[in-house]
């Protein structure tokens, strides 16, 4: 018996009303097993990813979204190309310094003050014969220590506000989320100076990190409290996380194994959206003589050196000047792509 | 609408007593000992410490802070000379306040324009062009551009060089002012061009733009009446906290370009020994300004979008 095309329109007369042979039957039942094989193995996939019982946690479709955005990440140019420079920064941050001789950073030697750029000093010494490109680096340890610390400190009180706030709900997450607007009145100097004249008294001999993270997280995690806060309110309604409540898994858990491993991407993105605004606001500090003091040297304090000699050596302040843009322009480029890498279709708000 | 504008100025009242009252902690938390001199007598000592209230509870100076601050009385100054820390602000305020009001104008009026120019040229050669500007401006710390400006110098690619040129700074003139506004305004340009670009973009794509146009509105007028109203929404709801960012930016540059603004006097107030009342006056005055200027960008945001409910 001939087999009658599977293609209703391409059929001579109708084959839908004759009752199939049995042969064509089998066929069927396999290529429908064949298909719903397929549904059924997606969906076991899914509903392990999304683990009613607490054994893998969601790390299945995690790996998967994460290698997925890796993967369209690998191919933004701009982001990688940010991605580079950072990670080329913190390599010379800390090789340099361990190669170079460190009292060459701060020793005055007059007999080699005011060079240019050369093969011996790459980016010249300074007036009092110091080697600017030793200082860079060891100013770049300071800058980029502590950009990556405010950057961790907002987003751990961010986190801890944001999904507080956003898994409670209810009165308690209007309150609280009052609460932030008020903050939101909060000029950013001001208490960023007082609050490192109140470190610097505390702890009189500390590292810049101990007065420089409290003073540019006071008034800076109030955005990544509301993003966490929007990440919570709409993951938590997923489905998964229903069934993990009807397990009997605790809010706590809940939270920390269900919803929060979804926003690393978001957590992500919100560090590096963080360093440009740390890095920009040490140097500002700095720059006023309010935050990292000499002898330590972080990219601040060289630009306020070098604002000094603009007439007699610009590069004084071009190399710490240059150093912080390039430093802010890779922090967004690799936030914007990571952004796009996790979600194609729109921003993450 | 007259109930939204009344209960955002109350809610405007315990947001300022918040920002006062951290203020108040942290300050009192600032090494402060104003009249421990070894060389002033004991009884000089605490009269001078009854004068200014120290003698008292932290809640009872808090409350005669408070009590005084409202009747226009923000204290006296430790610092030599002993001037009223009101005369001090009034002083310096108002020029800072022209100065940071005139720049946020330049960098809005140009800011939104290039943000405009920017989307309608969409991954154009103009576009990138305002892009890469934008961005340069965003990252180049504002006292490296301040610091550049005064010095006059243009760099150039080698066959030219550097170029020096008469730059204006200062406050003495309207020619002076150019200089510190313009900065001042560049500094702030790049956080409206990019937010216009991005709504503009998004609102050019939408249905209500094609629906003009269907309807034979020009394109000036499509653009100008529906994608610009519209766009403008997210970018004044933005502008609250540049106003912040505003006085950051003028602390740098006044003190770079010579201005006599609040700056020099509050970052002085810092030096020890730490004139605490200047500083507490100050920062509550700022979080007033800015709190009044966030109800403002309400109530222009409420006008805007007829979408947002007033109830």
């Amino acid at each position: 018996m001939t087999k009658p095309p599977r293609n209703p329109d391409a059929a001579p007369g109708n084959p839908l009303n004759e009752p199939p042979a049995a042969s064509e039957v089998a066929d069927l039942r396999l290529e429908a097993q064949r298909e719903l094989g397929d549904l059924a193995g997606n969906w076991s996939a899914r509903v392990e990813a999304f683990d009613v019982t607490d054994a893998g946690g969601v790390a299945g479709e995690q790996r998967s979204l994460l290698r997925d955005a890796s993967r369209r990440f690998s191919h933004n140019k701009t982001a990688m190309a940010g991605l580079f420079l950072l990670v080329a920064y913190v390599l010379l941050a800390i090789i340099v310094p361990m190669f170079g001789d460190a009292t060459e950073a701060t020793r005055i030697n007059y007999d080699q003050k005011e060079l240019s750029p050369s093969w011996e000093h790459p980016f010249g010494t300074d007036p009092f014969g110091r080697d600017l490109w030793l200082r860079a680096w060891i100013g770049a340890r300071i800058s980029l220590s502590i950009a990556f610390a405010v950057s961790i400190v907002i987003l751990a009180v961010g986190v801890t506000y944001g999904s507080l706030s956003g898994y409670v709900g209810g009165r308690l997450d209007n309150a609280m989320m009052r609460f932030l607007d008020a903050l939101y009145g909060l000029p950013y100097l001001p208490f960023a100076i007082i609050t490192v004249t109140v470190m610097k008294d505390k702890y009189p001999d500390a590292d810049p990190i101990v007065y420089m993270v409290p003073a540019l997280s006071i008034t800076a995690w109030f955005t990544s409290a509301r993003i966490m806060r929007g990440q919570m309110l709409s993951l938590k309604s997923n489905d998964y996380v229903e069934s993990a409540l009807a397990a009997g898994a605790s809010a706590s858990r809940v939270v920390t194994r269900h919803v929060l491993p979804n926003t690393i991407g978001v957590m992500v993105v919100v560090i590096f959206l963080e360093i440009p605004n740390a890095i920009l606001g040490e140097a500002f500090l700095s720059f006023l003589g309010l935050g990292v003091q000499p002898p330590d040297a972080s990219w601040g304090v060289l630009a306020e050196n070098g604002y000094t000699y603009i007439d007699s050596q610009p590069h004084l302040i071009w190399v710490p000047a240059l150093l912080i843009a390039s430093t802010v322009l890779s922090a967004i480029a690799v936030a914007d792509g990571m952004r796009d890498a996790l979600d194609p279709r729109g921003q993450v708000h | 609408m007259v109930t939204y504008i009344l209960r955002r100025l109350l809610w405007s009242i315990p947001v300022l007593l918040l920002a006062s009252l951290l203020a108040f902690v942290l300050v009192k938390a600032m090494p402060y000992e104003p009249f421990n001199n070894p060389r002033m007598a004991p009884s000089v000592q605490q009269n001078l410490r009854e004068l200014y209230g120290l003698d008292k509870s932290a809640a009872a100076q808090y409350k005669d802070f408070l009590t005084d601050f409202v009747q226009g009385d923000f204290g006296l100054s430790t610092k030599p000379g002993n001037f009223p820390v009101r005369d001090i602000v009034f002083d310096t305020l108002p020029t800072s306040m022209l100065l940071g009001g005139l720049a946020f104008a330049f960098a809005a009026i140009v800011g939104i324009s290039l943000g405009v120019i920017s989307a309608l040229r969409h991954n154009g050669l103009i576009d990138y062009a305002i892009t890469f500007v934008a961005t340069a401006a965003f990252a180049l710390p504002s006292f490296v551009v301040a610091t550049l400006w005064v010095s006059g110098k243009v760099y150039l690619p080698p066959p030219i060089g550097v170029l020096q040129f008469e730059a204006p700074y200062g406050w003495n003139s309207w020619w002076d002012r150019v200089g510190p506004i313009t900065v001042l305004g560049l500094a702030i340009m790049p956080y409206f061009t990019r937010l216009v670009r991005a709504s503009m973009l998004e609102a050019l794509q939408q249905e209500y733009i094609t629906t003009a146009r269907a309807k034979g509105l020009p394109w000036r007028r499509t653009v100008v009446r529906h994608a610009l109203r519209n766009s403008m929404i997210p970018t004044v709801t933005n502008a609250g906290p540049l106003f912040a960012f505003v006085l950051t930016g003028s602390f740098i540059i006044e003190r770079i370009m010579i201005v006599p603004g609040v700056a020099d006097q509050f970052i002085e107030a810092f030096k020890q020994p730490i004139d605490s009342r200047m500083v507490l006056a100050t920062t509550v005055l700022l979080s007033a300004l800015i709190i009044v200027l966030n109800l403002l960008v309400d109530l222009v945001v409420a006008w805007l979008d007829p979408r947002v409910s007033h109830d």
